[in-house]
C-alpha cells in the first residue's frame, strides 16, 4: 500500500516531468492535445499539488515533532517526560490519554467552531515573533487555560464525575469560573523552571 | 519579415518562463515538505506557493494576449502552426 507522502510526491514529480516535457518542446502545445497538456501541466496539477501540499503542511503542524522543534520549545517536551504523575502534561502524554504524536495540539487546540484555524493563527504569530520579534521570556499563554479545552474529554468521563470535589463544583468548572489548572487543584502543568529537580521517565526499553 | 523558429516565438517563449517559475515553485514545496520545522512552513507558503502562482499568472497571460494578438488578425506574430 503506498503511504500518503509517496503519493504526494508522485503527484509532484508528474507535475514537474509534465512541466519539464513543455520547457524542453514548447512547440508541442501548438495543437489541441499539447493546449490541454500545457493547462494541466502549469494549471491544473500544481492547483492540486498546493492543495495536497497545504493539507500535508496543516497536518504535520499538529505534530508533537514539529512544536518541538523550536529550541525554545526544548524544556515544554522534557516536561513531558517527568516522573512525577502531578505533572499534568507528563501524566497525559506518558499514559495516552492524549495522541502522543499530537500532543501539544490536543490539549493547546480552542474546542470551538474554528478552533483549528485560531490554533494555526497563534502558530503563525508564534512563528512570527520567533522569527522577527523577541520571545516571552518565560514563555506564557497569550490568554489564561480554559477550562473547555480539558472538559472535551474529561466531561462525562466516570473518573471526572464522581470525584467529589468535581461534583461540588460542577457548575462553576463549566462556566469556567473556578479554573482546572490555576485554582490549586492541577496547577503543575509544564513548570519548566524546576526541571533541574526532577526525574525523568522516557518510556519502557524496548526488547 | 522575419521568419521565427518554434522555439523562439513569444507565446513559447512565455510558456517556457511560466514552466520555469511553476517548476520551481514545485520544487521548493516538495524540499519544504521533506522538512519538519516552522521555517519549512513558511519557505512553503511564501516562496512556493508565490513561484507557482507568478508561473500560473505568466501562463495565463500569454493565453490573453494570445487571443489579443488574433483578434488584431495577427495570430502567428504569437503562436506558430504546427510543424507536420
Amino acid at each position: 500500500m503506498i503511504s500518503p507522502e509517496a503519493l504526494v510526491m508522485v503527484l509532484f514529480g508528474l507535475s514537474a516531468g509534465l512541466i519539464l516535457l513543455l520547457v524542453l518542446r514548447p512547440a508541442l502545445t501548438a495543437n489541441r492535445s499539447g493546449k490541454i497538456l500545457a493547462f494541466v501541466a502549469l494549471l491544473a496539477l500544481p492547483i492540486l499539488c498546493s492543495f495536497v501540499g497545504t493539507s500535508e503542511q496543516m497536518d504535520r503542524s499538529k505534530q508533537t515533532s514539529f512544536c518541538l522543534s523550536c529550541h525554545i520549545m526544548e524544556p515544554y517536551g522534557r516536561s513531558l517526560h517527568v516522573d512525577d504523575p502531578k505533572y499534568i502534561p507528563a501524566a497525559h502524554f506518558q499514559n495516552h490519554r492524549i495522541p502522543i504524536d499530537q500532543a501539544c495540539y490536543t490539549c493547546h487546540e480552542d474546542y470551538v467552531l474554528y478552533g483549528g484555524i485560531r490554533a494555526k493563527w497563534r502558530g503563525l504569530h508564534h512563528v512570527y515573533v520567533q522569527y522577527l520579534g523577541t520571545p516571552m521570556n518565560p514563555i506564557h499563554l497569550y490568554v489564561p487555560y480554559n477550562n473547555r479545552e480539558c472538559l472535551h474529554c474529561h466531561l462525562g468521563a466516570r473518573s471526572f464525575e464522581e470525584s467529589p470535589t468535581h461534583s461540588a463544583l460542577h457548575d462553576d468548572i463549566v462556566s469556567n469560573r473556578v479554573s482546572c489548572l490555576t485554582s490549586g487543584c492541577h496547577d503543575i502543568v509544564h513548570n519548566v523552571s524546576s526541571l533541574d529537580k526532577v526525574k525523568f521517565w522516557y518510556g519502557v526499553p524496548q526488547k | 519579415m522575419t521568419s521565427q523558429s518554434p522555439s523562439q516565438s513569444p507565446m513559447n517563449r512565455r510558456l517556457r518562463v511560466a514552466g520555469i517559475f511553476v517548476l520551481l515553485g514545485l520544487l521548493v514545496e516538495v524540499v519544504a515538505l521533506r522538512w519538519v520545522h516552522p521555517a519549512a512552513f513558511l519557505v512553503f507558503a511564501f516562496i512556493g506557493i508565490p513561484l507557482l502562482l507568478l508561473g500560473m499568472a505568466i501562463y495565463l497571460y500569454s493565453l490573453v494576449s494570445l487571443r489579443s494578438s488574433a483578434d488584431g488578425n495577427d495570430p502567428a506574430a504569437s503562436y506558430e502552426k504546427p510543424v507536420a
